[in-house]
């Protein structure tokens, strides 16, 4: 690990000053990623900004029905969190598919929402890659990428992003509120995270001394939801396929439903095309399974992902039926 | 049961340092205080092949805290040829020397005053590379236009492998050839054929202790503590790497947290012995985890094979040709070539046998020993093919096994007889147990249900060498001297109850000293399965010769013939006469805390297999039978499996500990279940892509079975010390093949390459519509 200069920031103005004063720093709040990337040299920042201690660790009902969600907020003591697991269903099980126990006691709500990459190439510095050092290649189109993207890639990055939490956030239209020296700004969540085009190491619209403060999410909605992942061992494991969906079905019809993809795309993954295709159809299997054809119609496979797409079909579908039927009991 | 009984063969003892494991309480090597020693962190490799042209050390030597930086060309000036050892081939040095052979290889040592400096220090190292073509895989290695190795270095190890000597432009180090009969002619006149392209990738150990080794200097001896299951082997090693007598080297352990195969022969302990020697400093080698996974492999193993039944349904021909990736250095894979080569035509009795078994360098981490020693890959080819000629007949799976299992008696393939190998009764308790005979739910939707059994057998490691030195205590309690490393199978639990039962005593009052090569006696290694057998005969015999000694004092305090003595729990009785072991004892010396002492040997014996046919009378000194039966559910949609239900049985002729003996049953199975669905390295070109814990996916805890039944099967060995033998790496033998036949028996599709990925079974259905 490379040396740096270390501040302890004891609020939130103290933060943003020092990541202005310093270009290149780096938050650093429950260390579970940026501390493995520090380590394998992928992360060298001259000064790291430890917001740790920051009091951003609370859980609030908002006046429009909804909550706000302090950054700093542990990943296990989100899930558990009562408010959380009655209103968000999906978000409590999207928060326990992910990590390990021991990462989740540490991992806090705004490391998660800026997790990079697992893509092993990313890691190691012997290989080139677009997003670690931009204008080297890519690695992983011709290598082993059967954990890699078949939405939203580009031909210079094909990285997954890594978050289960995301995915559901992404479903559950969140807000994400960050600060600056300047002030603070809201960001829908779907607008935080960029593609990757030509520049896939951008990988958020934040500026570098922007310092996530909390997330909001929007009132719950009565519909059942879930959060369903698929992976190779079930615990400790990134997933291969998650959707995040919640559905609404009336008298028959699709009244309204949110549907978010992970482990498929370079950010957590809207899936609007197919909630265009549902909103009003039918709610049979055959308007599922057309609702995941057109979000998967512009799928691009490489050798060892191939096998995603279906994945990702048949979970969309799977889900989608239980919650009709859950649906249908209610 | 007296709890004196339960102390002694049979008895349920739980192992000694159970609650010490659990709570941490036991040091292990890293954990010692190691004083004011240079920490070593190494330079690694950033290619599969090439031609060292320099090191720059400059920067790194400039380091604030660094004492120094040694390449493997100072070492080379140092030692010369001595710098290349291992176990078969002595073609590994301990530090890359003229050219690297694979991605990880270390460069260069760093010393310094501590680990984080040395670690800073290797990133200011970098190397000149003239490129070479590389030999990713065994394709490439045996098209024979690259070659890893100049020539061929056999060790002194070996004897048979002299004739290997010089031998250039190839990257076969070794070939193990089996013909009984005429195979090939049997098989194109068999009336049923079936054929297979099987692939078991490499994978790693992963046991929780990660490697360490402490090196030094003392009044001209060089001492190392370090974490082995060999340390005679290390001794040596040692001993021809800095020209010493073996004297002047020793080898000191402590209780391994798990090896499985990753803690032996030449790991840390050349680099650490050269540097400790060369700086005359107290050196600490370790690794990180991720280095640890570059260290040492199970060889990937490719297996082109068939198996030919005549029209009645006799198995007439066996044909394989067998390639063990063994990657850049030989380590012993030569010997895992020839001793699983030997058996991949599987228990079964086979008129015709053809076995092709080569050994093959790659520019990949060196493969080396792993729990199975090679089998698992070739048990992984015979138990698909029987399985899947019984269904190409029209038979029952389990029956047609059964049918053409060897037995008692029997001739295996390779010439030699089957003694205390159960393999039917194995396979019926497994089948018994997952409820074989009994109908299955199948399953008529997205979930599908099926039924698998497998058969392994392995031959334990032959000729070798156990020594063991018994002193008891004047006060009835005693010290056990053995070279046998516990890394957690509870060897310093069983032999304890081996000399107790012997002598009558409580085994709780016997201390199993700890490895140490100035102390304990010559132990060819751990490893292998070898040691309740070899191991637990020498302590055997060593409890003897204390039995005869007490009971020699005993008839002459009595002044009745030794025949009359007899050894109770209580001490000696003859008649009226008794006495306690602690009065015999002092009596005999007249004094309080002193000791008696005897030792013992035990050494197998073989008839080396002949080299134009692989035969031999008598290739093993005992064989391993086990059987696994597994009953799953493949979800089709996602192509995942899930084991409702694997039974897993050792014929361990006698167990010592119950147990202890399901226990090595059990984790041998979740072993397997890793290299059955989830266990595999990843390289490409050359580059490890998933060398972590996160990305190598062992399986978790929630991936177990819902059941697993470890079952002991015990068909007494005449010559086994109270007729046991070892069961650490039964278990693992028919893992994967079980899982395999089960998915077959579920969906219908037959998969020969591990592990069995979920979108391998999605995309083979597929293909089956």
């Amino acid at each position: 690990m490379k040396d740096f200069a270390y501040v302890a920031a004891p609020d939130v103005a103290t933060a943003v000053r020092a990541a202005a004063d310093a270009p290149g720093a780096r938050f650093l709040a429950g260390g579970t990623n940026l501390v493995d990337l520090m380590r394998q040299h992928v992360e060298r920042p001259d000064t790291v900004v430890d917001i740790s201690r920051l009091p951003l660790t609370s859980v609030e009902e908002t006046k429009s029905g909804g909550l706000r969600i302090g950054a700093l907020m542990r990943n296990s003591d989100l899930a558990a969190h009562p408010l959380v697991r009655t209103r968000y269903p999906m978000l409590t099980q999207a928060l326990l598919a992910g990590a390990s126990a021991q990462l989740r006691n540490m991992a806090t709500v705004g490391g998660n929402l800026l997790q990079r990459t697992r893509c092993p190439y990313f890691y190691d510095r012997a290989t080139p890659c677009h997003k670690r050092e931009p204008g080297t290649g890519c690695a992983a189109v011709g290598g082993f990428n059967r954990s890699h993207a078949i939405l939203g890639t580009s031909a210079s990055c094909v990285a997954t992003h890594p978050s289960d939490m995301c995915v559901a956030l992404a479903a559950l239209d969140a807000v994400v509120e960050v600060e600056d020296v300047r002030g603070t700004r809201r960001i829908p969540l779907a607008d935080l995270h960029r593609l990757p085009g030509d520049t896939p190491h951008l990988e958020t619209t934040l500026a570098p001394d922007e310092l996530i403060t909390s997330v909001e999410l929007p009132a719950p909605a009565a519909a059942p939801s879930r959060y369903r992942k698929v992976r190779d061992r079930a615990s400790f494991a990134f997933a291969l396929v998650s959707v995040a969906a919640a559905l609404e079905v009336t008298d028959g019809t699709v009244a309204a439903v949110r549907l978010a993809l992970g482990g498929v795309a370079p950010k957590p993954w809207r899936a609007v095309e197919a909630e265009r295709v549902l909103t009003g159809a039918p709610a049979t299997e055959e308007s599922f399974r057309a609702a995941a054809d057109a979000e998967l119609a512009p799928a691009v496979t490489l050798d060892g992902n191939e096998f995603k797409v279906e994945l990702a079909r048949r979970t969309i579908v799977a889900t989608l039926r239980d919650l009709a039927r859950e649906g249908s009991r209610a | 049961m007296r709890e004196i009984e339960q102390s002694w063969v049979g008895g349920s003892r739980p192992r000694f340092d159970t609650a010490g494991r659990v709570r941490g309480m036991i040091a292990h090597v890293g954990d010692q205080a190691v004083g004011a020693a240079a920490h070593v962190a190494v330079h690694r490799a950033t290619q599969p092949h090439a031609r060292i042209e320099a090191v720059h050390v400059d920067e790194a030597l400039a380091m604030p805290g660094v004492y120094g930086v040694v390449t493997g060309a100072d070492l080379y000036k140092q030692l010369g040829d001595r710098l290349l050892t291992g176990p078969a081939f002595a073609d590994q040095p301990a530090l890359a020397h003229e050219k690297v052979r694979y991605v990880g290889e270390p460069v260069a040592a760093v010393l310094a005053a501590d680990l984080a400096t040395a670690r800073a220090a290797t990133d200011a190292i970098w190397v000149d590379y003239e490129d070479l073509p590389p030999v990713y895989d065994l394709a490439d290695a045996l098209a024979g236009t690259a070659y890893v190795h100049d020539e061929l270095r056999p060790s002194s190890v070996f004897g048979d492998l002299k004739h290997l000597r010089g031998v250039r432009d190839t990257n076969v180090n070794y070939t193990y050839n089996l013909r009984t009969g005429d195979a090939e002619a049997a098989r194109d006149a068999g009336a049923h054929t079936v054929t297979g392209e099987f692939w078991a990738p490499p994978t790693h150990h992963v046991p929780i202790e990660l490697p360490c080794t402490i090196a030094w200097v003392d009044s001209g001896r060089l001492e190392m503590l370090t974490t082995t299951q060999t340390p005679s082997y290390v001794r040596q090693t040692i001993a021809d790497l800095l020209d010493l007598p073996l004297s002047r080297v020793r080898v000191t352990t402590r209780p391994l947290g798990g090896s499985f195969g990753a803690k032996m022969y030449d790991r840390l302990e050349p680099l650490a012995a050269a540097l400790a020697w060369t700086a005359g400093r107290r050196v600490r080698v370790t690794a990180t985890r991720e280095e640890a996974f570059l260290l040492t492999t199970r060889h990937g193993a490719a297996v082109s094979s068939s198996l030919t039944a005549d029209a009645e349904g006799n198995l007439v021909s066996s044909v394989a040709d067998v390639r063990y990736d063994t990657g850049a250095y030989a380590d012993v894979g030569p010997r895992i070539t020839a001793k699983s080569g030997m058996v991949a035509p599987g228990p079964y009795r086979i008129a015709n046998a053809r076995v092709l078994s080569r050994c093959v360098y790659t520019n990949k981490p060196s493969a080396g020993p792993f729990r199975g020693f090679g089998v698992p890959q070739v048990t992984w080819s015979h138990e698909s093919l029987i399985d899947e000629l019984a269904h190409e007949l029209g038979e029952d799976p389990y029956a047609f096994r059964r049918r053409h299992l060897l037995r008692e008696g029997d001739e295996a393939p390779m010439g030699t007889r089957m003694h205390s190998a159960d393999f039917v009764g194995c396979l019926d308790a497994v089948a018994n147990a997952i409820g074989w005979f009994d109908p299955l739910d199948r399953g008529t939707g997205r979930i599908r249900r099926g039924r698998g059994v497998a058969v392994g057998v392995k031959a334990v490691l032959t000729p070798t060498i156990a020594n063991a030195v018994l002193q008891l205590n004047q006060d009835n309690s005693a010290t056990l001297l053995i070279s046998t490393v516990d890394m957690g199978q509870g060897s310093d639990t069983i032999m304890a109850q081996i000399a107790a039962d012997v002598l009558r005593m409580d085994s709780r009052r016997i201390h199993v000293v700890r490895a140490d090569t100035d102390a304990t006696p010559y132990d060819t290694i751990t490893a292998g399965s070898r040691s309740t057998y070899h191991t637990g005969n020498a302590v055997r015999r060593v409890a003897e010769a204390m039995r005869d000694k007490l009971i020699g004092l005993a008839a002459e305090r009595f002044g009745v013939p030794a025949e009359e003595v007899s050894l109770t729990p209580d001490g000696p009785r003859a008649g009226s006469h008794e006495v306690t072991v602690a009065e015999l004892v002092h009596g005999h010396f007249g004094a309080r805390g002193a000791t008696l002492t005897t030792e013992a040997n035990y050494t197998s014996s073989w008839t080396p297999y002949d080299k134009e046919t692989g035969r031999s009378d008598k290739v093993t000194e005992h064989w391993f039978a086990g059987a696994v039966g597994a009953r799953i559910a493949v979800d089709t949609a996602t192509g995942r499996v899930r084991i409702e239900h694997l039974a897993v049985a050792g014929d361990v002729g006698r167990a010592i500990n119950p147990t202890l003996v399901e226990q090595q049953l059990s984790g041998a199975a979740i072993m397997g279940i890793g290299h059955a669905l989830f266990d595999q390295l990843v390289l490409d070109q050359g580059q490890l892509i998933n060398g972590t814990l996160l990305d190598y996916q062992l399986p978790s805890i929630r991936d177990l079975p819902d059941q697993l039944t470890p079952i002991v099967v015990e068909s007494p060995h005449d010559d086994g010390p109270f007729g046991a033998k070892g069961v650490g790496e039964t278990g693992i033998l028919g893992v994967a093949p079980a899982i395999a036949n089960a998915v077959r028996d579920a969906v219908g599709v037959r998969l020969t390459r591990l592990p069995l990925t979920p979108e391998s079974i999605t995309m083979a259905l597929e293909e089956n519509q």
